[in-house]
């Protein structure tokens, strides 16, 4: 994968339906959402969802299952083949990044490295 | 009080004396000086609209209960949890007769001394206690003997309570001190009439269980 | 584990191992019963649940097994060892919470296990060469409550709020936060069993007015008389007995099976055979008229019918009964101005426990929650509400449950605070030397009803020295009680009169030392969670730093009102509370915080004096009408 084309980020059916749930609920119904990563250092990266009102210099935007997404230009490869799925149990219920390109998760899960 | 103002500990604005920093929102600390009737925005009297009393005590909660400030710092914890302190002992005193007249004397600036005894009272008691002693707990109609003597003994506590009332009321208009002594004599009729009660709670329960 | 995300608003993510302020936080109600214990939480609907086992078995029963080697095994797998390995798997470690030797033998002779004195006169149970604590114990069932609840949940707890019997006193109270801290959970509250039930009630049901919670669980009982009004929860009374419940009525039953079988003296495999089957009788009785069951460890058959059990439990049932009128005496209440009465308790369940209840309160109790469930709901609206994931509009005003007094002379009893006083709660009371230079003096801090301090639970004993000697009488000392919202007291004594200020405050331990505690709570570490202890530590360091900023701005602004000397002591508890945030222990901050505080109070109270000066003198009295 390190020489072909990028793949980018796909939503599954369940997830872009709950996107646009909440989109609706937020009185937003026709705005996008951001994803991308944070990081600190050694402590590695963790995945960044939000709403985007704006969209910012170098941010990579289209359209996944229809819904509008922002993603952010640093985060463009390291996210690349990402799928993002929603789940959901009778006490959690969010959305699950599978990233291929994540090679390891600190114990809770809360970050990886790559 | 009204143009009692202080420094926001938090944010160092000026603001007028109360629950919260009209600047900052944040809890203020207790004013010390502030009597129970203050706390409830309340005139001192004897007479209290209890159910505006406990209105407002369950109202102060919903504002100062250190559970809404369980996510905030120390400081403020602390305050809420020595205003809720403060708050709850307002509202035992004041929602009881007897600690409500001892407080309100104390309040209207009485000193207290040890009243002279009042033998008129003395020769009462002596005979009350007779009452207590004739009754049997283990006896089958133990229960309702003491039902009646119950509703007796609140009928006396009721009597002294309006008395005691009544007197507050004229010494509101009059300012008179002596009447605050005679209150405070008042005051170990109430005392005596309670633990009466309480003995008689006690007799009660023993045959209460006895009866099964 | 997989990580679930929200979406958030712009900004508001934060960088790897952050909180969100934006995000709830996963927070629990714990139930730790006698006999079986659950865990509920808020779930994505907006009710609270109970969290099932894989199994989807939402009660995990309150055994711990502890074998040859490896960590103790906990719930169904360490019930099954009941029978083969008795001496080794400990069931009902709730009774034994923050008990003497004593206080245990004199209510159940027969125990299944070998209880010796541990430290400060607490039990400990014997296990061959091995000895645990109860809170060990506890702490175990505690642990495997935290890992289903992390597990469903999706990550580390934030916080617990664990129900207690509201008639445990303060040592049983101390015993059960213990258990939480070497489990590594964050306790936010201990709150009342039969408050939680009301709770649960009150938000789930939508019941308002006066309400009788009578909650007989496996090993206590509570009575409590509740006032519910638009979101506002008040307790009128509690009262009950904290060593009595569904396991007494389980006895009975084994006394008879023991007798029938002509065996002298059992040994713990027969008596936790002959619990079992007990359990499984009553609770056949429950429905059936007559119950035929095969007799414990032998190929024989018995019979029992249910007119025979009531029988021999009527008088265990009765108890509670007084216990009730009490409880309405104490809140002045009559019974036909209650709305309702709720049962709460697996032992409720029986016939003759719904019959007299119905009879003394003259109405058909509740029961539309399960009476097994309903306390670990309440809790887990509790916790949501004390995490901050929503300003609820909810409050609970809980009471003490026993009076708090001091042992004054000839071994009576000066009660300080009254039972069912509202909490928290602060009440002080003056004492004098008796003797002429008596310099030191002695307070024994007392809990329950009884007039005479050897019939109370002794609390704590402590002697406060330093007292100026000065003759009989001239001293004055203050001792005062605080009670805490968790129920917990401490107690502190100060010398007044010559204005030395000779403060000591104590938190009476029990059961377990200081060290004892630290040495778990290492070991706990070891075993990886260290994020609590990390995290208390972060946000004691937040507040030292808000404080210490807050202490720098005043004296840039308002340090002309201190002398030199007066300086100097400021400057030095800035330095001391500085050092502080240094070392790693939280605790230690937040001692130094509340120095700080102590010993800057009048420089505060000239501020504010001066500050209203200036707003007397500067402006007209109407600008601040």
């Amino acid at each position: 994968m390190s020489n072909g084309a990028l793949q980018g980020v796909t939503f599954s059916e369940r997830a872009a339906r709950q996107v646009q749930l909440m989109l609706n609920k937020r009185g937003t119904p026709d705005a996008a959402i951001r994803i991308g990563t944070t990081t600190a250092g050694c402590s590695g990266f963790s995945y960044k969802l939000e709403y985007a009102d704006l969209v910012e210099e170098g941010d990579q935007v289209f359209e996944a299952s229809g819904i509008k997404v922002v993603l952010d230009g640093k985060a463009a490869v390291i996210l690349d083949g990402t799928v993002v799925d929603f789940e959901s149990t009778p006490f959690k219920s969010g959305f699950k990044f599978s990233n291929p390109k994540e090679k390891e998760r600190c114990g809770c899960g809360e970050s990886f490295k790559v | 009080m009204s143009f009692k103002n202080s420094v926001c500990w938090s944010c160092r604005g000026v603001t007028p004396a109360g629950v919260f920093c009209h600047t900052c929102d944040t809890i203020l600390p207790m004013d010390p000086g502030e009597n129970f009737f203050q706390l409830f925005h309340m005139e001192p009297a004897f007479d209290l609209d209890l159910a505006a009393l406990e209105q407002h005590y369950r109202e102060l909660q919903k504002k100062l209960h250190p559970d809404f400030f369980a996510q905030r710092s120390a400081m403020e914890r602390r305050i809420s949890m020595e205003r809720v302190i403060r708050l709850n002992e307002a509202w035992q005193t004041l929602q009881d007769p007897l600690l409500r007249s001892g407080y309100l004397l104390q309040t209207l600036g009485w000193q207290a001394v040890k009243p002279e005894p009042d033998p008129e009272f003395l020769y009462e008691v002596m005979a009350l206690r007779e009452t207590l002693e004739e009754v049997n707990p283990m006896e089958s109609n133990a229960l309702s003997r003491l039902a009646a003597l119950r509703s007796e003994a609140k009928a006396r506590m009721q009597t002294t309570i309006e008395k005691v009332s009544e007197m507050f009321r004229v010494y509101l208009t009059e300012k008179n001190g002596e009447i605050l002594s005679k209150i405070a004599r008042y005051l170990d009729r109430m005392r005596y009439h309670r633990r009466y009660l309480e003995e008689l709670d006690r007799l009660e329960d023993q045959a209460f269980e006895q009866e099964s | 584990m997989d990580v679930l995300l929200d979406i958030l608003e712009p900004g508001q993510s934060v960088l790897p191992h952050q909180v969100s302020p934006a995000l709830r936080k996963r927070v629990v109600g714990i139930d730790l019963g006698t006999t079986f214990s659950l865990v509920a939480a808020i779930g994505v609907e907006g009710k609270p649940l109970c969290i099932p086992d894989e199994a989807g078995n939402v009660s995990l029963p309150s055994v711990v097994h502890y074998g040859q080697n490896g960590s103790p095994l906990v719930g169904q797998a360490a019930r099954a060892k009941l029978l083969s390995d008795p001496e080794t798997t400990i069931s009902s470690v709730k009774r034994y919470m923050g008990r003497g030797l004593e206080d245990i033998y004199k209510k159940s002779p027969n125990t299944p296990h070998g209880l010796e004195a541990g430290e400060g006169g607490m039990v400990r149970i014997v296990m061959g060469d091995k000895r645990v604590s109860p809170v060990e114990v506890s702490a175990e069932i505690l642990k495997a409550l935290k890992q289903r609840a992390e597990d469903a949940l999706g990550g580390t707890l934030h916080g617990v709020v664990i129900t207690v019997p509201a008639y445990f006193d303060d040592a049983q109270r101390q015993a059960t936060k213990d258990a939480a801290r070497i489990a590594g959970l964050e306790v936010m509250r201990l709150l009342n069993e039969p408050t939680s039930a009301a709770l649960a009630y009150g938000l789930d049901k939508g019941r308002e007015g006066l309400y009788a919670i009578y909650d007989l669980g496996g090993g206590t009982f509570d009575i409590s008389l509740l006032k519910l009004e638009k979101g506002v929860f008040q307790v009128m009374a509690t009262g009950g007995d904290s060593a009595l419940g569904g396991d007494d009525l389980d006895q009975w039953l084994v006394n008879r099976l023991i007798l029938e079988l002509g065996v002298e003296k059992p040994d713990s495999g027969l008596i936790q055979a002959c619990r079992k089957v007990a359990r499984e009788v009553k609770e056949r009785l429950s429905n059936e008229e007559t119950v035929e069951f095969s007799m414990p460890l032998s190929l024989a058959m018995g019979r029992i019918t249910r007119d025979e059990f009531e029988g021999g439990i009527r008088e265990l049932v009765w108890a509670t009964i007084p216990l009730c009128r009490r409880v309405l005496k104490d809140a002045g209440i009559e019974k036909d101005a209650l709305q309702g009465v709720v049962l709460v308790g697996g032992s409720t369940r029986v016939p003759l426990v719904r019959r007299m209840v119905a009879e003394f309160f003259c109405m058909e109790p509740l029961i539309d929650l399960d009476p097994d469930q309903v306390v670990a709901l309440g809790a887990a609206h509790q916790a949501e509400a004390l995490a901050g994931n929503e300003r609820a509009e909810m409050l609970l005003l809980d009471v003490t449950p026993l009076s708090l007094g001091v042992e004054t002379m000839g071994d009576l009893v000066e009660k300080i605070v009254p039972r069912n006083s509202p909490i928290p709660t602060a009440r002080g009371q003056e004492f004098t030397t008796f003797k002429d230079g008596q310099t030191a003096m002695a307070i024994h801090v007392v809990q329950g009803e009884r007039e005479l301090a050897s019939q109370c639970r002794s609390l704590a004993r402590f002697e406060l020295r330093g007292i100026p000697a000065m003759t009989a009488g001239a001293a004055r000392i203050l001792v005062t009680y605080q009670v805490d919202a968790d129920g917990l007291l401490t107690v502190s004594a100060r010398e007044e009169t010559t204005g030395i200020e000779q403060s000591i405050a104590i938190k009476p331990s029990y059961g377990l030392s200081d060290d004892e505690i630290a040495d778990m709570l290492q070991d706990a570490m070891r075993h990886g969670t260290t994020d609590m202890l990390a995290r208390l530590l972060n946000e004691a360091k937040v507040d030292a730093e808000r404080v210490l900023a807050a202490a720098g701005a005043a004296l840039k602004e308002d340090g002309d009102l201190l002398s030199d000397g007066e300086l100097k002591q400021v400057k030095a508890v800035m330095v001391a509370l500085w050092d502080s945030m240094q070392g790693d222990s939280a605790e230690k901050i937040n001692e130094a915080v509340v120095q700080m505080d102590n010993k800057t109070r009048f420089f505060a109270q000239r501020r504010m004096d001066r500050s209203l000066q200036m707003a007397m003198t500067g402006r007209k009295v109407d600008d601040f009408a």
